[in-house]
């Protein structure tokens, strides 16, 4: 092979670039292209319709199918891959610069930080919505959108971009691409090309989703319930070939970070010294590479029924099919979302408090059997469906699913216990998480008793309850890490007063809005309906203010990093006292983590046995 | 010239893989390979829910049945031997047992195919329903795993994949050996058991 790979000199390459348009540029270029050939093949040609319409069904399925990949193979797929699989020189060259954060890339911190950017993009659009969303509920009657599908969309756009763009992917194919292969002392994840790939895939499919009203406003929410979808209009089309986009970069990511855990540990980084965060990612690896495909078979299946039509649902007699194969998948998303965030309280809180891990193992179990447990419980989510005899076991799995949680969550709590910690914004984050997943949690357990569900299922409960576990433990958690890690991201340090107040407006708004909805639920508030009763007009006018007061928040402590990205004070190599490898390097984006490579000798968690130990580097 | 592009050419020009890299790889196609069979635990379960053991008196056990499974098993023959081939140095003939493979591929593809297009049963009825859904999975991992192959059959004949550097080859064997016996299995679901 290797006759064939001549290395080009850098003019050469810097010719090629000047040749080429921007690979953003291109890649919408070829999936404008391969769009209107494929569709108009299929809607003119293959499939045509009664009134010769341009876009039908298939054809836009098709269509889209072609656009993925002329957007892949435009944004450097074709010269990463495509040339260099049958021979042909590697003619790519990533500048040092901005601009490799626009292209292909293979470094895995550049995709960890493209992946960064994409899902902070991604919760913003989706905050966007659910900003649009609370507006609408101010009123108890219909104002800011002129008909209930028009909201009802933007609930769905709204939950599948923060389910499928940001839950499951900001602490994984973020901060996990950037991090992992630093933390286990690699240089480079395990499947590099894989890696740079999936990262393409996010902005398609939240593109996807995002355009979806453009061919009609499907009201399914995130669950995409079929057979009930088959009677919705031609948006939902979009919803299932978005999330199948969402999905399979998720699942390229999981592949990825597990064979980078496995194989690329630095010599002496044995099981037992595995990093925290790095056991996480595993276990949420494991439940994607299980389950993201059961729920791609299943929304193909669905999809089918929209284009072909393929009524699978309907014939097995009663909807529940299409709801045990989502909710198989829906029960370990929810611990796909949260599992990296136990991981990386379990990471802040030793370093914050200069104290050793409490029970490690223990640590470790808890996520394992988390993963283990989360295939039990889906049931849960549809008590209202089923015979009171069949209740039993999913209400009684989902009870014991709190144990391992507990565990998790009191190795935090024993390594806190009279820990000297020192109140940055991280540790503050971290405890406002810790203890808005206990409320989460807690409702968690009431919900699985039958007696309650079977009150307060659908109602705005439940939206309390989730929205505690996903903004309230995982979003929070993913601000504690920006924080945490941001010194070593852009070498600047953010500014402590802003950060902390960044904290408590978010959490004053967090709790405002999302506690109130408990109440409003329990009133009868029901989700999915854009008007409601008259005498839940002011408190949902109220949660509305705490949700502005929210959202304005999440955007202070946007413009807060951003600004000190590029303007912090510098920061000290290890401005923490952290042992974790990460810290031990300098490197940027474009360098190689390890020179030689680190050779580990004790675990990370270790700290002398009392008050902090934290020698200033 | 950014480092990156240097880890690529290191990549591409390095001769063979070290027995570290080739256990990652072959770990990552097993970690594909079982994300992949979850949607055939998935729909053996919508088969028995659907259908419950039912078998139609009309099943044609051959086209779209048999015939497409022992195509794809006889298939696996000759892709392990083009192995032993490229072994000794003679890709020439590891081609030819690739285009033999290619061409059972192919056939099992068009087994698949017919009764896909021409179902015999109704495409309403309960077993015509899992019937369509299965020949619909098994055609579209048929033909990855013709693409797969085929992909390595040409990079044979470029000397891209050779004695010293035979990973491709193999990862195609994996991908085509799931196909076969992941069909065979569904075969068996459907139209045996
Ligand atoms: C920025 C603050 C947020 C506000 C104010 C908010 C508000 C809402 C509201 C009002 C609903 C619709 C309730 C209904 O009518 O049934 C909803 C649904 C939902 N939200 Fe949020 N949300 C926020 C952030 C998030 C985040 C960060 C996530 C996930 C990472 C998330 C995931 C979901 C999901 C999955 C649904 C269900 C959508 C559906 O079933 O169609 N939300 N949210
Ligand atoms: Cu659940």
């Amino acid at each position: 092979m290797s006759s064939h790979v001549t290395d080009l000199g850098s003019s050469q390459l810097a010719e090629h670039r000047r040749r080429m348009l921007p690979p953003l540029v291109r890649g919408l270029l070829w999936a404008a292209i391969g769009f209107l050939v494929f569709n108009t093949l299929v809607s003119q040609i293959l499939d045509r319709q009664p009134f010769d319409p341009f876009i039908t069904r298939p054809s836009v399925a098709i269509g889209w199918a072609a656009a993925l990949i002329g957007w892949l193979l435009g944004v450097g797929g074709w010269e990463v891959i495509v040339r260099p699989y049958f021979g042909y020189p590697v003619e790519w060259d990533v500048p040092n610069d901005w601009r490799r954060y626009f292209m292909f890339s293979t470094d895995h911190k550049v995709v960890g930080l493209q992946y960064i950017f994409s899902t902070a993009g991604s919760f913003f659009v989706a905050g966007f919505a659910a900003m649009l969303m609370r507006l609408e509920l101010m009123h108890a009657k219909l104002w800011v959108f002129s008909n209930p599908g028009s909201y009802l969309a933007t609930v769905g756009i709204h939950g599948t971009v923060m389910m499928f763009s940001v839950g499951t992917v900001a602490l994984v194919g973020g901060f996990g691409n950037y991090f992992i292969p630093m933390m286990i002392g690699a240089n480079s994840s395990a499947f590099p090309r894989l890696s740079g790939l999936s990262q393409w895939l996010l902005p398609a499919g939240v593109a996807t989703v995002v355009l979806s009203p453009l061919l009609g406003l499907w009201d399914t929410g995130w669950r995409g319930y079929a057979p009930l979808s088959g009677q919705d209009p031609s948006g939902i089309v979009f919803y299932y070939l978005g999330v199948f986009a969402l999905t399979t970069s998720s699942l390229m990511v999981s592949i990825n970070l597990t064979a980078t855990i496995l194989f690329k540990r630095a010599p002496g980084l044995t099981w037992n010294r595995l990093p925290m965060y790095a056991w996480g990612i595993l276990a949420v690896s494991l439940l994607n590479i299980i389950w993201l495909p059961e729920i791609q078979m299943t929304f193909v299946l669905a999809l089918l029924n929209n284009i072909v039509p393929f009524p699978l649902f309907a014939e097995v007699g009663t909807p529940l099919t299409y709801m045990e194969a989502f909710w198989l998948f829906g029960h370990p998303e929810v611990y796909i979302i949260v599992v990296p965030a136990f991981a990386l309280w379990q990471e802040i809180i030793p370093v914050m408090g200069q104290k050793t891990l409490f029970a490690r193992q223990w640590g470790v179990l808890g996520l394992v059997f988390v993963m283990l447990f989360s295939g039990l419980v889906w049931a849960h989510h549809m008590f209202t469906n089923m015979r009171n005899s069949e209740m039993l076991p999913f209400s009684f799995f989902t009870e014991m699913i709190s144990i391992p949680t507990g565990f998790a969550y009191l190795v935090v709590l024993g390594t806190l216990w009279r820990a000297k910690l020192r109140l940055t914004a991280p540790t503050l984050l971290v405890l406002m998480s810790m203890f808005n997943f206990l409320i989460g949690g807690i409702t968690g357990v009431l919900l699985a008793d039958p007696v309650v569900n079977l009150q307060t299922h659908d109602t705005f409960f439940v939206i309390a309850h989730f929205h505690y576990t996903i903004i309230g433990a995982m979003i929070f958690t993913w601000l504690a890490v920006a924080y945490y890690w941001m010194p070593r991201l852009s070498g600047r340090m953010y500014n402590e007063k802003l950060a902390i107040l960044g904290a408590i407006w978010v959490f004053v708004g967090f709790n405002g809005a999302f506690g109130q909805m408990f109440f409003l639920g329990l009133r009868g508030m029901n989700r999915w309906a854009a008007a409601y009763p008259v005498y839940l007009q002011s408190m949902n006018f109220s949660v509305s203010m705490f949700a502005f007061l929210l959202g304005l928040g999440f955007l202070f402590n946007l413009l807060h990093i951003a600004w000190m990205w590029n303007r912090g004070k510098p920061a000290k190599k290890n401005p923490w006292g952290a042992q974790t490898l990460e810290w031990q390097t300098e490197a940027q984006p474009g360098e190689k983590n390890f020179h030689p490579l680190p050779r580990v000798e004790t675990g990370f968690y270790d700290y002398a046995a009392d008050g902090p130990s934290r020698k200033d580097e | 010239m950014s480092h990156e592009l240097l880890d690529h050419n290191s990549r591409a020009t390095a001769v063979g893989l070290s027995a570290r890299a080739l256990r990652k790889n072959r770990f990552g196609i097993v970690l594909f390979c079982i994300s992949q069979g979850v949607p055939y635990y998935l729909l053996t379960n919508v088969r028995y829910m659907l259908a419950g053991g039912e078998k139609p008196a009309n099943l044609n056990i051959w086209m779209g049945g048999l015939l497409p499974a022992l195509l794809l098993l006889v298939g696996i023959v000759p892709i392990v031997m083009a192995r032993s081939s490229l072994h000794q140095h003679k890709p020439a003939r590891a081609q030819t047992q690739l285009a033999l493979t290619l061409l059972l591929c192919l056939s099992a593809l068009i087994t698949l195919l017919l009764p896909l297009w021409y179902h015999s049963f109704d495409g309403m009825s309960r077993f015509g329903e899992i019937d369509l859904t299965c020949l619909g999975v098994a055609s579209f991992y048929a033909c990855i795993s013709f693409l797969v192959v085929f992909g390595v059959w040409i990079r044979i004949g470029k000397r891209l994949i050779t004695a010293e550097n035979p990973w491709s080859l193999e990862a195609a064997t994996w991908v085509f050996s799931f196909n076969a016996v992941a069909w065979t299995y569904l075969f068996f679901i459907l139209d045996v058991l």
